[in-house]
């Protein structure tokens, strides 16, 4: 008896001090305030130099021990819903900008009207950078970058298929053309265009109508005689066998492959991927332009780019705004920029001389002016299923894809399904 | 205190240690998910919303079409390893063949390969344009199939990797319960005159009975609640939700969505799911050896 009484004793014990000194630790820290681990959350691709510095300088000046954690975006939404839920805080996040209002809308990032307003950089940025950061009049977070998708086109082999390297298409007449001599030319061992894998860069073909946003007034708006002749175009592309489709599943990185290897003339693709061209494939040749757009349209894109928020349970609320205005300050984009490539939302940073001859950014400047952000509307109202990477959205681009169904079709299902779900978060 | 009420404390004590991990890792986790399911919002900003998650569930198409996606998976993938992981087991075990051990590896090879590294494999072989079953196939002069981009190829693709994957498994089961009864039963059926297939029908199959409770447990388990991380690496649930599983779809409204309270809404519905399961599994269980024994 005293022996089993002994065993269990001795068990409750270690699980109490397991838990005990887990808790108190989570506690102590919560408590410390402005001392403790200033947590800092990043993507994995956007980890600059510039970026590291200016973050080591600031931490180690305020004497902050500095817990750095990169992710990739779908590994770094499950940690923030991990931490948003425990009230766990992350004192500086760079996410994607349509992702702030998002958190912003559900109340799960700090607002920073008034900081932000009482800021006197605030009118250097570029004003349609707020609109990503921003619900009403509440604005959660600053632009770090400001991007937008264009095509990148292999100057070489257009030139091998007798098209002028210097003039892309530039309307789905144009596009079709040069698919059909790059397949006159190559045959199979090279295609003219590869659709990604993620269904937010097909996107950028549907705003080129007169409605260049998912939502409108509260309903889809992307069900649109452009939109169906848009989509019908780029199922006629499909079955003639004229472009590369994704495999359901395939990863990110699987069409920018075949670009870097010279197996595929034309993508879709944003300032992000001009690194990983020069240090992948130094050699290749590219051209960068507006996204072709059917006939008698204006030619536009989605806006891109990350922003830099603060979540609602960080304790640093003072120190993260701080170190958020030295990150987006023009000396660090100017750096950036000319480590990277990277474009940037200072209205003084597109006019600055030293980073006008940096690849991209001249021809970036006309992509940019025709930007607009697709879905925002659904980011704000939380409907991450419409989004361009939500589900509804991806069976949309999938039925484009992998279907015979016709596009008006698809639109109207789409459309139908949409405004169900726009219904329901209004109720 | 009586020696018999004395070993009942005893033993409730030393039950303690467990009770309370079983308490704080599964019945307050299940409670709390219950509470959650009949709410709605944000975590730290839950409203209480009644039965509404359910209604949402039971309304939405693409509920009950991961519920069929993957009653069809595990339905035809069970009926495949099932029958033929008990042929191969009795060979294994009733057959003199050759290399036998190198055989039994060989089988169960698949089964210890890390799945996610398993599965991007079959994920270039069944690649339309570069996979190696396409240049096979163009080899004797037939057209390129779009495996994973067609909805019924789809997943007859991903039954077909399911049951490559858990065929050694399910080998081993059978073989062990297989290995279990004695030769003498063969070989005096044998000596009265029974044939291979006769001593499979009267001896094999009534004595591994206990064994295929069992095996319709892990089947089951497998396509139900382990078919995600096969659907999530091989199509994404693609294409258009034609291999989006129950696991894949709860997965996306929790993490994707941030929807907490009905992914957790889901969660009980899957969890009466396998509990009337359990039960059919029970009854079926008793019926069949109640005759047994």
């Amino acid at each position: 008896m005293k022996r089993a009484i002994m065993t269990a004793g001795l068990l409750a014990a270690m699980c109490w001090i397991a838990f005990a000194s887990g808790g108190a630790d989570a506690a102590g820290k919560a408590e410390e305030g402005g001392a403790g681990d200033f947590v800092v959350y990043w993507n994995t691709n956007h980890n600059y130099d510039t970026y590291q510095r200016i973050i080591n300088d600031f931490v180690a000046e305020k004497g902050l021990d500095l817990d750095f954690q990169v992710y990739l975006w779908p590994d770094m939404r499950k940690k923030l819903l991990i931490n948003f839920s425990a009230g766990e805080p992350v004192d500086l996040i760079e996410v994607p900008g349509n992702w702030i209002a998002e958190f912003g809308a559900n109340g799960q990032v700090r607002d920073i009207t008034a900081k932000i307003n009482g800021w006197p950089e605030k009118s250097d940025f570029l004003e349609g950078t707020w609109a990503e950061t921003s619900v009403g009049d509440s604005i959660y977070g600053v632009k770090i970058h400001h991007t937008a998708m264009a095509l990148f086109y292999n100057k070489e082999l257009m030139e091998g298929a007798d098209l002028n390297p210097e003039s892309p298409p530039a309307t789905f007449g144009e596009f079709k053309n040069a698919l059909v001599k790059i397949k006159e030319t190559y045959g199979d061992s090279v295609a003219g265009f590869i659709f990604d894998s993620d269904a937010g860069y097909f996107a950028n073909f549907l705003q080129s109508g007169k409605n260049p946003y998912l939502i409108r007034d509260n309903k889809i708006a992307i069900n649109n005689p452009e939109a169906a002749a848009t989509m019908t175009f780029l199922r006629d592309i499909i079955s003639e066998d004229l472009v590369q489709i994704p495999e359901p599943g395939a990863n990110y990185q699987a069409s920018r492959r075949l670009f870097l290897e010279g197996k595929v003339a034309m993508m879709i693709s944003g300032p992000w991927d001009i690194a990983n061209l020069a240090n992948n494939a130094p050699d290749i040749d590219y051209g960068i332009a507006l996204i072709p757009s059917l006939e008698g349209t204006e030619p536009r894109g989605g806006v891109a780019g990350t922003g830099l928020t603060i979540s609602i349970d960080s304790h640093k609320e003072d120190l993260s705004w701080e170190l958020i205005q030295r990150l987006t300050s023009l000396e660090a984009e100017v750096a950036a920029t000319q480590e990277t490539g990277m474009l940037m939302p200072r209205k003084s940073w597109a006019t600055d001389p030293r980073i006008q001859n940096v690849r991209g950014v001249q021809e970036f400047k006309p992509v940019l002016a025709a930007a607009v952000p697709f879905d925002i509307d659904a980011a704000v109202m939380g409907l991450t299923e419409l989004r361009g990477d939500g589900d509804l959205f991806v069976k949309l681009y999938q039925q484009l894809l992998y279907t015979d169904i016709p596009a008006g079709k698809i639109l109207e299902d789409f459309e139908t399904a949409g405004n169900a779900a726009i219904k329901k978060k209004l109720r | 205190m009586r020696n018999t009420t004395r070993r009942y404390i005893n033993g409730y004590i030393l039950l303690i240690p467990t009770l309370i991990l079983i308490v704080t890792f599964y019945l307050l986790p299940f409670i709390i998910a219950l509470i959650n399911s009949l709410h709605t919002g944000m975590p730290g900003h839950y409203e209480l919303n009644g039965l509404w998650n359910y209604a949402d569930v039971f309304t939405s198409s693409r509920f009950w079409n991961s519920l069929w996606v993957t009653t069809r998976f595990t339905a035809v993938s069970s009926i495949i390893l099932f029958f033929l992981g008990f042929i191969l087991a009795e060979t294994l075990v009733r057959r003199k063949i050759y290399f036998k051990t190198f055989s039994s590896a060989s089988i169960l090879l698949p089964y210890i390969i890390t799945p996610a590294v398993a599965i991007l494999i079959w994920q270039y072989m069944f690649h339309t344009d570069a996979g190696i079953l396409n240049h096979l196939l163009g080899l004797i002069g037939m057209e390129p199939i779009g495996w994973l981009r067609r909805p019924d190829s789809a997943m007859r693709s991903l039954i077909a990797v399911q049951c490559w994957f858990t065929l050694g498994y399910i080998i081993v089961l059978f073989a062990s319960g297989l290995q279990a009864i004695p030769a003498s039963y063969y070989e005096a059926a044998a000596m009265d005159g029974a044939g291979y297939w006769r001593c499979s029908r009267s001896i094999s199959v009534p004595l591994v009975l206990p064994t295929v409770v069992f095996v319709l447990i892990m089947l089951l388990l497998a396509g139900y609640v382990n078919s995600f991380t096969l659907a999530s690496l091989l199509t994404g649930g693609g294409p258009i939700g034609s291999t989006e599983v129950y696991m894949l779809y709860l997965y996306s409204i929790a993490f994707g969505n941030f929807d907490i309270p009905l992914s957790n809404a889901l969660t009980m519905i899957l969890f009466v799911l396998m509990f009337l399961f359990s039960i059919g599994v029970r009854s079926l269980q008793k019926r069949l050896f109640s005759n047994l024994y």
